[in-house]
């Protein structure tokens, strides 16, 4: 990684909380991509013109940085930069080695989940926090971009070997918050082995409700046949 | 209807994508079944996992951009290997 993006972050973090979002979260979270940009999630602070005055201040050590909007990266200047990241929820800094968009308002997600989606990010030696993978996916689910799609597939599976460690042995309490934020026939099956009656009829529930959506699993589940082997 | 509703913090994989999955592996095993009667049972193979991670234990952004260069590098370098171009 280039000197500048590498100074740029110390200082940043030693100000702010940033959380690694996009295609180097999903690398962090073990996916064997790569990615053109780095993507960061700048908490919002209280206006986008604090936001944009403190990143303004911390770029000061870099004179070779420059803003960029969509469309075309076009450069941006003054009381323009403030007005993309009104517009478009992020603003992009050539001149770090490489190109790093800063959100404030990442897709899907209001400026104000910053504080909750934090509380659930890991916090990586360098100070970053790195996004929870269930996070993640929400950012990606609309977006229609079949990279995304094939992003959150391999992010269903890091939340799903998660889920399928915990649930077993999750309180009732765990349970119902774990099954509130992702929930589907695999982690539910694991749910009925935990042995507190609650979470068995919680997941029990859940199957109910599924399998009436008309996901077979659930149905054989429920129904007491063996599911068919994966491939 | 459940007692946990989701909220705009919830994810939930699509029926369809269930249902396409539920549909391949019933194929899976038609096609391991079919495979069996005519071939015998398969031997499992003796590799287990040859892949070796690009960096142990990345932690930081310089770890996951490190891994992300050397994926484009060794995509790059593969894609020219199979696919060189007229004039090389």
């Amino acid at each position: 990684m280039a000197d500048a993006l590498q100074s740029f972050l110390g200082l940043l973090t030693s100000r702010h909380r940033v959380i690694v979002i996009g295609g180097l979260a999903v690398i962090a979270h073990g996916r064997d991509r790569h990615t053109k940009d780095a993507d960061l999630w700048l908490e919002p602070m209280a206006s986008t013109s604090t936001w944009v005055e403190e990143l303004e201040s911390v770029l000061a050590d870099f004179p070779e940085a420059t803003f960029h909007r969509i469309p075309r990266w076009t450069e941006v200047r003054g009381l323009d930069i403030a007005e993309a990241v009104d517009e478009i929820g992020m603003i992009r800094i050539h001149g770090l080695g490489q190109p790093v968009d800063i959100f404030r308002k990442p897709n899907e997600l209001e400026a104000d989940a910053f504080d909750d989606i934090a509380s659930r990010c890991h916090t990586n030696a360098d100070g970053t926090l790195l996004i929870h993978p269930l996070d993640l996916i929400i950012t990606k689910f609309f977006t229609g971009r079949k990279s995304d799609h094939e992003d959150i597939t391999f992010l269903e599976s890091v939340a799903r070997k998660d889920y399928l460690e915990k649930l077993p042995s999750a309180t009732p309490e765990e349970a119902e918050f774990m099954l509130g934020r992702y929930a589907e026939w695999q982690v539910l099956e694991s749910a009925l082995t935990n042995p507190s009656p609650a979470v068995q009829a919680l997941a029990t529930e859940m199957l109910k409700e599924f399998a009436e959506a008309g996901d077979p699993f659930s149905k054989d589940i429920l129904e007491g046949r063996k599911t068919p082997d994966r491939p | 209807m459940s007692r946990i509703l989701p909220t705009k913090f919830s994810y939930r994989p699509s029926i369809q994508s269930l249902k396409e999955e539920y549909a391949r592996r019933i194929a899976f095993q038609f096609m391991k079944k079919r495979r069996e009667e005519k071939y015998g049972p398969r031997v499992p193979s003796k590799i287990t996992d040859n892949s070796q991670p690009w960096l142990e234990n990345p932690n930081s952004v310089a770890d996951f951009w490190y891994i992300s260069e050397q994926i484009r590098k060794s995509t790059e370098k593969w894609q020219t290997h199979f696919n060189p171009s007229s004039d090389s």
